[in-house]
């Protein structure tokens, strides 16, 4: 394949995993090197089966071959898109998956530094569930819906206690010296071991409090909230005084209440906003790989003027309506007809609200040979050539 | 029963740098009242900083027929910043604001009835200290004003302390009850009216308050027609989110056109300030008409009528030019009150544009007064100069309409019976302006008294029937990707018809220009872009309720519903939007 890239995009259900295969020379020969970005699905139903790794990882290990990994890429910290090394190591490799994956290089975003919120600390998300983890999640466990479910997975996948130990495994993979937190700007030389393929970061900014909404909605919306704070115990159903409806006070109360989980999907964009978004540029082939990257960090990109036409696009944030950028930003690297440009969405159903999204699959095929997972459920993964 | 009971003159702030007492009294009427305080309509829910609820303000009923119930707070003989540590005070006075608001809407001569909330049920919650945010909206999905306090410039502001912005937030409930599709609407335009009226009503409910007026005319020498303690929306919260500097959220004295590149026009709040400040030129307009009349000492001339002039008692505080300069001032506000006031209450359901509302002010001006142009004429001027509509022309309104469909028709029935009133709309689509063949909802028809002070100097109680048709139509979106390619747009016809006589008194239809469909696509788009617009099920919590934070939408054939916008007003990134 010395004249082509291989992007072979796994089934994971609901999440990510991606190999890149690239040919690269240098003066004396040609060797075919590896990235893999993100292994991982979310916890919740069906789209969060983690039987799914196992014949994952067997693939990727029997492509690595003895060269190993060249470089691994965990783009944001979101349990689907980190789960899977850990499970692996743990569940099938007996702790020896690091050995197996001799991985040479790591990049993780910028904000997964365990020293980043010492730096940065209007970005504390990790504050937020600290402070309700529990009361959520038993809150959420006395309703009986799918969208219930739906944000327990959500809660789940942005959860620090799920993830961290996810991630503290990752980090491990590669001596320090070959660990790189990367954001827009960062210097790459030295920090990947390719001759020929240029890499370029697009997102995430480095203080990623600029990805958070204005939407959030504070603490203090919640009823309880004080004893959230660190403050006295407060009656959680007060009743309501004579002479005021009793519906209308307890709508009233839910509806205080109903902040948190504003906050909740505030935090989880913020957090997808945080993806690395990367480019890979290669014999003239532009590929691009942005993560869950939404509309915040697009706009971002495309404020840096950063955005370039592509012919093969990772689709963001598992084809989410807010994981595609506004038309004009779309006409700037996805421009029609479809004309030689491939798309990959990797998602499942009934996992997160508004996933799968269809008027984004319908634009994306206006300027792609979209190829979704739900296309053939039980492939363990789908190929795409750039040659 | 009735009580008397604090309001806030302004703030705390501008009471102390413009030497004003920092509240007044005002008397208020309904059938009982309870701790809270609480009546029928409106109810206190005070959550102090600690989450808990409050026991409320303890009520006093009068001791006698003739006397008033009052509430209870220590600090009761406090005229100073001491009151609002008190909040047995303050919750008394939250209350009073907002009665302050809805009796002004509610007068014989303004709607002549009391104001039906858009949401089920007939009491409006008040919460003055709902949380920590710099930020308070009025929350049509829990019946209820949320105002907020917040820590800045080394102190703590609390929004309820700011009757703006109490008067303002109540008008956002008050324009709801009244023209509830604003809400609703996808047309930036539409949800302008919602915030520029609620900004007027502040400014309204400032000259109701003879102490500020007063002082306020003392201090420019009876101009209003200047930046001033009227025109400035919430100082104090202003001030406070600006590190002390010393400012306001919005200025309605303002030249703004459409065109000016300061106004954005798929930017509600940005618009707004277009019409706010076109009202707010008509009453300094009407002021200095008037004053230049009681200056004259001409006080039966064509601009002034005893029986209204009765309504301002002189007190006896001020000199004789204050005096003068605010018993016009009153007059004038009062003009000015009853043409948008009313004008609301004629305004077609849908997606109303500032012109549809022109039209809707001019048709119930013309219908009351229909001899005496001159208000109308200063407002069809302003809505030109501010090239809200091409010519004057095409906001004119019709004074000869047809009233023949009406024959043999018992207003009655039509008033009581939805068969009826289907029946008749359906036999006069033409006459209405209704599309052929298209399904229509008639909203619940009202049968309203209204007081005319007429301008030859006469009252007069007119009864009419208002009706209001609504329908959807679909248009073209090109909104960006991920959306679909069709929306619906709600339009609407109203009417009114004098109950005695049968004359149509006004027929109105929204009339989208085909340029505003830009206006929606970008507005959609930018909802879109900031994440904020949320399509089915991304737009519940896990209880299935609709997230609190977004503005809903569904899509059924591939045609968008978008639903509570309105939280575009303040909700949705706090009151700092409005700036």
């Amino acid at each position: 394949m010395a004249d082509e890239i291989r992007v072979r995009v796994y089934n994971v259900r609901f999440g990510d995993a991606i190999l890149i295969s690239i040919p690269d020379s240098d003066s004396s020969s040609t060797v075919v090197r590896h990235v893999l970005i993100d292994v991982g699905n979310v916890l919740n139903k069906e789209g969060g089966v983690d039987t799914v790794f196992k014949p994952v990882f067997e693939d990727i290990l029997q492509e690595i071959g003895n060269r190993g990994l060249d470089l691994y890429v965990m783009t944001h910290e979101h349990l689907d898109h980190v789960q899977g090394p850990y499970y692996a190591d743990q569940k099938i490799y007996n702790g020896k998956l690091k050995e197996k994956l001799r991985l040479q290089y790591l990049w993780i975003t910028a904000s997964a530094d365990p020293k980043y919120y010492n730096t940065h600390p209007k970005a504390k998300r990790k504050e937020f569930y600290e402070a309700n983890r529990d009361k959520l999640f038993s809150y959420l466990d006395t309703l009986q819906t799918d969208l219930a479910s739906e944000f327990k997975g959500i809660l789940l996948n942005n959860d620090p206690r799920s993830t961290e130990q996810c991630i503290d495994f990752i980090r491990k993979l590669v001596p320090d010296d070959r660990r790189f937190y990367v954001y827009r700007g960062v210097d790459l030389s030295q920090k990947h071991p390719f001759h020929e393929a240029k890499f370029e970061i697009w997102a995430p900014e480095e203080d990623t409090s600029a990805y958070y909404s204005k939407s959030m909605v504070p603490m203090a919306l919640s009823r309880g909230s004080a004893d959230l704070q660190g403050g006295s115990e407060v009656e959680l159903t007060p009743e309501p005084p004579p002479g005021v409806d009793m519906g209308a006070f307890y709508d009233l109360l839910s509806m205080r209440e109903a902040g948190v989980w504003d906050n909740l999907l505030a935090i989880d964009k913020a957090a997808n906003n945080s993806s690395i978004v990367f480019s890979i540029e290669w014999h003239g082939h532009r590929l691009l790989f942005p993560g869950d990257a939404e509309k915040k960090s697009w706009n971002m990109m495309d404020t840096k003027q950063l955005i370039k036409p592509v012919e093969f696009l990772k689709v963001s944030h598992h084809g989410s309506q807010n994981g595609l950028p506004d038309v004009q930003i779309l006409d700037k690297f996805l421009p029609k007809p479809v004309k030689g440009k491939q798309a990959a969405i990797s998602t499942w159903v009934n996992t997160y609200p508004g996933i799968p999204n269809e008027p984004t699959n319908t634009e994306l095929k206006k300027r792609t040979k979209l190829w979704s997972t739900l296309d053939n459920k039980d492939k363990l993964y789908k190929d795409f050539y750039i040659r | 029963m009735k009580i008397r009971i604090p309001v806030i003159i302004k703030d705390p702030e501008v009471a102390e740098y413009k030497d004003l007492p920092f509240w007044e009294e005002f008397t208020v009427e309904e059938d009982a009242f309870l701790d809270g305080p609480i009546s029928r309509r409106i109810a206190i829910l005070d959550f102090d900083e600690s989450g808990r609820l409050s026991s409320g303000t303890p009520f006093k009923p009068p001791i006698d027929a003739n006397s008033f119930g009052r509430y209870a707070y220590p600090s009761q003989d406090l005229h100073d910043q001491q009151s609002f540590s008190d909040w047995d005070f303050v919750r008394a006075a939250v209350f009073g604001g907002v009665y302050k608001a809805l009796s002004m809407f509610e007068e014989s001569d303004t709607l002549g009835r009391k104001v039906r909330w858009a949401f089920p049920g007939p009491q409006l919650l008040v919460i003055p200290r709902a949380g920590e945010w710099a930020n308070a909206f009025y929350e049509r999905d829990s019946r209820s004003l949320q105002l907020f306090y917040f820590s800045g410039n080394g102190k703590k502001t609390y929004t309820c302390h700011s009757q703006d912005i109490i008067g303002h937030e109540t008008a956002h409930a008050i324009i709801d009850g009244i023209a509830p599709d604003l809400y609703d609407s996808i047309t930036p335009e539409s949800l302008a009216i919602h915030e520029a009226l609620a900004d007027v009503t502040t400014v309204l409910l400032a000259f109701r308050s003879r102490k500020l007026v007063m002082r306020v005319l003392e201090l420019t020498n009876g101009n209003i027609d200047n930046s001033n303690a009227f025109t400035r929306v919430a100082e104090q919260f202003a001030s406070a989110i600006s590190q002390g500097r010393h400012d306001f959220l919005r200025n309605l004295k303002n030249d703004l056109s459409m065109m000016d590149t300061d106004v954005d026009r798929t930017e509600p709040h940005s618009l707004s300030r277009v019409l706010s400040g076109a009202l707010y030129s008509v009453v300094a307009k009407l002021h200095e008409e008037l004053k230049e009349e009681k200056d004259k000492k001409e006080l039966k001339s064509k601009f002034i009528t005893a029986s209204e002039e009765n309504r301002f008692q002189r007190d006896d505080t001020p000199s004789l030019p204050t005096y003068s300069w605010g018993k016009a001032l009153f007059l004038a506000s009062e003009r000015l009150k009853r043409m948008i006031m009313r004008g609301l209450d004629y305004l077609p359901p849908g997606d109303a544009t500032f012109a549809d509302f022109g039209r809707a002010m001019l048709a119930a001006d013309a219908a009351s007064h229909p001899e005496s142009s001159s208000q109308r004429d200063w407002m069809a001027e302003q809505f030109e100069k501010r090239k809200i509509i091409s010519s004057q022309k095409s906001i004119e309104p019709n004074l000869d309409i047809d009233s023949k469909p009406l024959a043999g028709l018992d207003l009655n029935d039509l008033l009581e019976s939805d068969w009826v009133a289907y029946q008749f709309v359906d036999k006069n689509r033409k006459w209405l302006g209704l599309p052929s063949r298209i399904p229509f909802e008639i909203r619940p028809r009202l049968r309203v008294k209204k007081r005319y002070y007429h301008r030859e100097g006469n009252v007069e109680d007119v009864e009419e029937l208002i009706m209001k048709i609504v329908w959807t139509e679909s248009e073209k979106m090109s909104s960006g990707p991920g959306l679909p390619s069709l929306r619906r747009l709600r339009r609407g016809v109203s009417l009114a018809i004098d109950f005695n006589t049968k004359r149509v008194r006004a027929l109105l239809c929204t009339r989208p220009p085909e340029e505003q469909a830009k206006s929606r696509d970008e507005f959609i788009r930018q909802l879109a872009q900031n994440d904020i617009l949320r399509i089915g099920d991304a737009a519940r919590g896990p209880d299935g309720n609709i997230l609190r934070a977004c503005v809903s939408a569904d899509v059924m054939e591939n045609v968008l519903r978008v639903k509570n916008t309105a939280r575009m007003l303040h909700i949705i990134g706090g009151y700092e939007n409005g700036r």
